[in-house]
């Protein structure tokens, strides 16, 4: 493998920047490689779920996990290729603590052909104290077969 | 506190333009479509984490309002189960399948008229 390949991952900041969703959470790409993905999205008056508590609303973290866990697939493709979530499961540990970023990891376990598993974390500071974990699959679309 | 109110009061709810409909004793969440929700902008569809939180909320707010608790319920666990690309406006009901000690929701969301229901994106679990 030449080190050619990896070098769209390049874009994938900017990439990011342009998915609409993401740019709303004002989330960021902190690291994209085949090791693994991070990623980061600051607190935000916009994202509470809890008006009386202030925490942010678990459909943000999910939300935050699913990207997180595709761009650790794309982080093990030699070069970009559509992918799909097939599901996404989210266990929630403890409420995000508000005024606080909530950052996301995750890391691609297995690569096949078609299916990608991906398991993953959102937490703020300490990774072993997590907000939420994930486990979830992608299916890579493989251009050949998506014009049949 | 009346769904739609209650759906009002949550700030990332009024992020993705959900709001509650009461009909025969059912409670919808409708989303329109918006730009600032699209995840894969070639198709363009929704990001599956813009579906993920609209089945999310859609049992929350059941939940809140069918017992009418002090504070909005917290979700343990969700497992979503994504069936097909979302690119309209989306739907999403929930109704508790168990109540005990925890909730079960099977709530389910898609593009929906009473004329032609097309099949649902995704599901929760």
């Amino acid at each position: 493998m030449s080190d050619a390949p990896q070098n769209w991952l390049d874009q994938a900041d900017h990439l990011m920047q342009q998915t609409p969703y993401l740019a709303g959470l004002k989330g960021e790409l902190l690291e994209v490689s085949a090791e693994r993905a991070r990623t980061r999205v600051p607190y935000g008056a916009h994202l509470i779920g809890d008006p009386d508590t202030g925490v942010v609303h678990g459909g943000v973290v999910s939300g935050l996990l699913d990207h997180t866990s595709g761009m650790a697939v794309m982080g093990k493709l030699r070069a970009p290729m559509p992918i799909a979530t097939l599901d996404l499961r989210i266990d929630y540990m403890k409420p995000a603590t508000p005024g606080e970023a909530i950052i996301a990891e995750a890391r691609c376990l297995k690569i096949t052909h078609e299916i990608a598993f991906v398991r993953g974390a959102a937490f703020h500071g300490d990774a072993d104290d997590p907000i939420a974990i994930c486990t979830a699959t992608f299916m890579l679309i493989h251009p050949a077969r998506s014009v049949r | 506190m009346n769904p739609a109110d209650l759906l009002h009061a949550i700030p990332y709810c009024r992020h993705l333009g959900a709001r509650g409909e009461v009909k025969d004793g059912v409670l919808t969440l409708v989303m329109p479509f918006a730009p600032h929700l699209i995840g894969n902008m070639t198709i363009p569809a929704l990001h599956g984490g813009v579906i993920a939180s609209l089945l999310e909320t859609a049992a929350i707010a059941q939940l809140a309002w069918e017992t009418s608790s002090a504070g909005l319920p917290k979700p343990v666990d969700i497992a979503i189960d994504y069936l097909r690309t979302a690119w309209k406006a989306s739907r999403a009901a929930a109704s508790p399948s168990r109540a005990g000690g925890s909730f079960t929701f099977v709530p389910r969301c898609g593009r929906t008229t009473r004329a032609n229901p097309s099949p649902p994106c995704a599901g929760i679990s």
